[in-house]
């Protein structure tokens, strides 16, 4: 058996094994696994197995999307960031679980089950990422594709305890990929060490001719990023919004995060953010009005085909004024702009909490079938992820520790525009000088 | 100040977009889009009258990093 065979072998047995705890897969395609590992596959990628959310099209392939309205629809194209991680040399290994059409952040799901958190199943995996997040975090593969819209690769990434990027919007070709707001939406790698993640945006990242939308920004060297030294950096704590409503133990694992990098030699400074909360309005006008305008046909159509949470949501964006979204829209480039001179003028990023409290039950935030609980439950997991979506700004996502509840917890670096380099950067310094991205959760018995 | 009502969010719903819409869940939305729709107003006073939407692209990369 070649190495890539063995890797291969061994990442479908990884698979077999935590399924039946974690559904984190929609489908393993181990034949194709196997196929492809026999033939040569050069690249800085070379026959590493990789799964990604079940929304990046491959074409002749099924991609539900979280929906049973897709349990059997065949993609037409490849994503260009599958093609990318083809062409670099990786194995696809199988399609990883996601909240119905991107949708939710918590990781239910009632087409396909819910995914649940490695380390202790009882507890959700965040969303909609899910199974990209449960799928690393397990050791299945080292890193897989997610989107993020709201907040989902960096929920599931710090409910997981590993690593996730949301690049800037535009960083990284959206074409081949569902669409769930096209004004917001980003693809981005989950893994548990900053160093993969650099690896893979090596690979996806730049120009692309098939989606307009993606940047023609030169693609820094993000593998020498990920091994730079950070003396002399300068990270912002911005007050407010992002601290408040803190639970004491997360409190106390980002102070723990600072005091790292203090002794990295990063200077750590306060700097005055405006009003977040208005952003989480703005970015909620967007999503709601973009999803619900992308779903119309088939809320019309077929209602009874979404769960009644997700589908309540998207009602109110199908009720919002154009002038209102359009104003939103009109509001992000002054917004972003004031947004970039009170955070980044003395700083290189700032640093917050991934999520407010520590990894709730899945019994607790079981809402899909439940229109008045929904809302809320999904704006709790999301409160501190959503103002960078709504500004198109780079945040990374970095496991700090455990809370009481034995979960994991992380926080988030954000930056300028396409400062991806900056964060990989300060995330990787910060993994060399601990040790949480190296735990593993066990395999339940 | 006059708000949406659940008989309007009903027409656009079910007489506009065909999506049906309890009473009950469109005065829910009526409420929720009356205070979204209040909050962007507040913040749209911080535009000017030439501010677009496209603009928005030009702002990513003016405050890129060189």
């Amino acid at each position: 058996m070649n190495d890539a065979a063995a890797r291969v072998e061994e990442a479908l047995a990884a698979a077999e094994a935590w399924q039946p705890a974690i559904n984190a897969f929609i489908r393993i395609e181990a034949d194709a696994a196997r196929e492809a590992a026999r033939a040569p596959r050069p690249g800085p990628l070379s026959c590493i197995p990789l799964a990604h959310k079940d929304m990046y099209y491959r074409k002749g392939r099924v991609s539900a999307c979280g929906s049973t309205l897709r349990r059997d629809w065949i993609a037409p194209v490849t994503a260009t960031a599958l093609a990318r991680l083809d062409a670099a040399g990786a194995i696809d290994i199988g399609t990883l679980t996601m909240s119905e059409w991107a949708g939710g952040a918590t990781g239910h799901n009632i087409h396909f089950g819910d995914t649940a958190n490695p380390w202790n199943p009882a507890h959700v995996t965040g969303g909609s990422s899910s199974g990209s997040a449960a799928a690393v975090a397990a050791g299945i593969v080292v890193a897989a594709l997610g989107s993020d819209t709201g907040g989902s690769i960096r929920v599931p990434a710090s409910c997981c305890g590993i690593a996730g990027l949301k690049p800037t919007w535009g960083r990284v070709s959206r074409s081949g990929a569902m669409p769930r707001a096209w004004s917001l939406d980003c693809v981005g790698p989950l893994a548990r060490d900053v160093a993969t993640i650099a690896a893979i945006m090596a690979a996806i990242a730049g120009p692309d001719p098939r989606d307009p939308t993606a940047a023609d920004v030169p693609v820094p060297d993000y593998l020498v990023a990920a091994t730079a030294d950070v003396t002399g950096m300068t990270i912002g704590i911005p007050a407010g919004w992002f601290y408040e409503a803190l639970d004491g133990g997360i409190a106390a694992l980002i102070e723990d995060a600072k005091a790292v990098f203090s002794r990295l030699g990063v200077h750590l400074i306060p700097v005055t953010l405006p009003d977040v909360a208005r952003l989480l309005t703005l970015q909620g006008v967007v999503t709601m009005t973009e999803a619900a305008t992308i779903h119309a046909a088939m809320m019309r159509d077929h209602p009874e085909a979404y769960a009644p949470g997700l589908f309540a949501r998207q009602q109110t964006g199908l009720a919002i004024p154009a002038a209102t979204y359009l104003e939103a829209l009109r509001l992000r480039g002054p917004v972003t702009a004031a947004f970039c001179d009170a955070a980044f003028a003395g700083a290189d990023a700032i640093l917050v909490p991934a999520l407010a409290e520590p990894v709730p039950r899945r019994d607790e935030t079981d809402a899909e079938r439940d229109v008045a609980r929904y809302g809320p439950i999904q704006a709790r997991m999301v409160r501190n992820t959503r103002p960078f979506n709504y500004t198109g700004l780079p945040a990374l996502s970095v496991p700090c520790g455990f809370t009481a509840n034995g979960l994991p917890a992380g926080f988030q670096l954000a930056g300028p525009p396409f400062a991806e380099a900056a964060l990989i950067r300060l995330g990787a310094a910060y993994q060399r000088a601990t040790d949480w991205h190296l735990r593993r959760p066990r395999l339940p018995q | 100040m006059a708000t949406l009502d659940a008989a309007a969010v009903k027409a656009v719903l079910d007489g506009i977009h065909g999506v049906a819409v309890t009473d009950a869940r469109a005065a829910e939305i009526a409420r929720d889009v009356t205070v979204l729709a209040q909050g962007v107003r507040a913040a749209a006073a911080r535009l000017s009258f030439e501010d677009e939407p496209q603009a928005f692209r030009g702002v990513l990369a003016a405050n890129a990093r060189r």
